[in-house]
């Protein structure tokens, strides 16, 4: 199948690279681009996970690299860009949950999860068997923040020390807090059989 | 032994049922979609087996997207940064001072208000002595009254004062009794240490 023009792949360049022909005016947009086609996917999969519905996951991968275009000139190269990429948007799927959860009553405090539940099994562009559907509704069960580290260590297989540097976790932290996840999903999937 | 089985292997440790399940592909997407993903990314960054998984997400889950929406997540991205830029640089120039002026009008109006008030009150507050005199003057004119600039402040004083009620002593003998047990426990208190 051919490959239409405009969806042409740019050549991998490094992040110092990247950097270099972003400060650039002439550039800049190119650079973006690439850091959005090599990335893009990646970060919307993992905003995706955490608010199930695609719309929602649309504005946020948007919002997220809107920042990255305005703040990417400031980066101080202490991770690499996909890292730093990966702590925005930790940080605002996060505060978008949170106020998301303030906006339920203190009685229903798992209103919050069952609305999300509930967009996993009558959302639009939500395919899968059974057991994926349970998956999904086990690991909502989680708080949100142990429901980020189980992602990016689950789905995404990322190293903790990388993990430590996106949510400024302790390694220690980060290991205990996954294994709790996946026994507590274990736990929901073998009751839920 | 690389990163995905050194993750596999320790989630086989914590939850070893739902390392085992199965990890087919669920989602429905544009058709051709990853293969002409994988060809772009394959032809042009040289990427490993490793890596490929990474970029794909080899842990299977139940979402879908629109028909090419990644195509356009960049453009539409880029579309919005642009008008943002743009409506910034139209913003900036063209306030006035008169629109500067509309933007505090209610601000200003307040302030006035307050600066009325203010002056009112000082105006009024300056004549009370000799209001205080009048009131309590039947046999010297209001008119002398009314027009004697410079007042005697011991009268305002012995006016004052005669409309006072007798002052309440047993609160100083409450308070004398308190400090009188406080000095009293001191003692003790100090030798506990």
């Amino acid at each position: 199948m051919p490959i239409p023009s405009q969806f042409k792949v740019e050549p991998i360049i490094s992040d110092a690279e990247i950097l270099q022909q972003f400060s650039d005016e002439a550039g800049k947009e190119k650079a973006f681009t690439i850091l959005l086609r090599h990335h893009q996917t990646r970060i919307y999969y993992f905003i995706r996970r955490m608010v199930i519905d695609h719309d929602d996951a649309d504005d946020l991968t948007q919002e997220v690299f809107i920042k990255v275009w305005n703040n990417l000139k400031s980066f101080k190269g202490e991770s690499s860009i996909l890292h730093w990429i990966y702590r925005i948007a930790v940080n605002h799927t996060y505060t978008f949950l949170e106020k998301k959860k303030k906006k339920f009553t203190w009685t229903s405090l798992s209103e919050n999860e069952n609305d999300l539940v509930n967009k996993l099994h009558a959302g639009k562009y939500i395919d899968g068997n059974a057991i994926q559907l349970k998956l999904q509704e086990a690991i909502l069960t989680l708080p949100e923040k142990q429901r980020i580290v189980f992602q990016l260590r689950y789905y995404d297989e990322l190293p903790y020390e990388e993990m430590s540097k996106i949510t400024g976790t302790s390694v220690g932290a980060l290991k205990a807090s996954y294994h709790k996840a996946a026994a507590k999903i274990e736990a929901f999937m073998l009751r839920n059989q | 032994m690389n990163p995905s089985d050194h993750i596999e292997a320790e989630l086989r440790q914590v939850a070893p049922q739902l390392a085992s399940l199965p990890r087919s592909h669920p989602f429905s997407v544009p058709e051709g979609y990853f293969e002409g993903l994988e060809m772009r990314l394959t032809a042009k960054t040289g990427t490993t087996d490793e890596n490929h998984e990474i970029l794909f997400g080899s842990k299977e889950f139940p979402f879908r997207v629109p028909e090419d929406y990644f195509q356009e997540l960049s453009s539409g991205i880029l579309s919005k940064i642009k008008n943002e830029n743009q409506q910034n640089r139209e913003i900036k120039p063209s306030i006035s001072f008169t629109k500067y002026l509309q933007q505090y009008k209610s601000r200003i109006a307040a302030a006035s208000v307050a600066a009325m008030l203010i002056v009112s009150i000082a105006l009024f507050t300056k004549k009370k002595p000799d209001l205080l005199a009048l009131q309590n003057t039947t046999t010297e004119s209001a008119d002398d009254l009314l027009y004697a600039a410079d007042l005697d402040e011991s009268v305002v004083v012995d006016l004052y004062l005669q409309e006072q009620p007798e002052p309440d002593d047993s609160y100083r003998n409450e308070s004398e009794d308190y400090l009188r047990d406080v000095v009293d426990l001191q003692p003790e208190f100090m030798n506990e240490f």
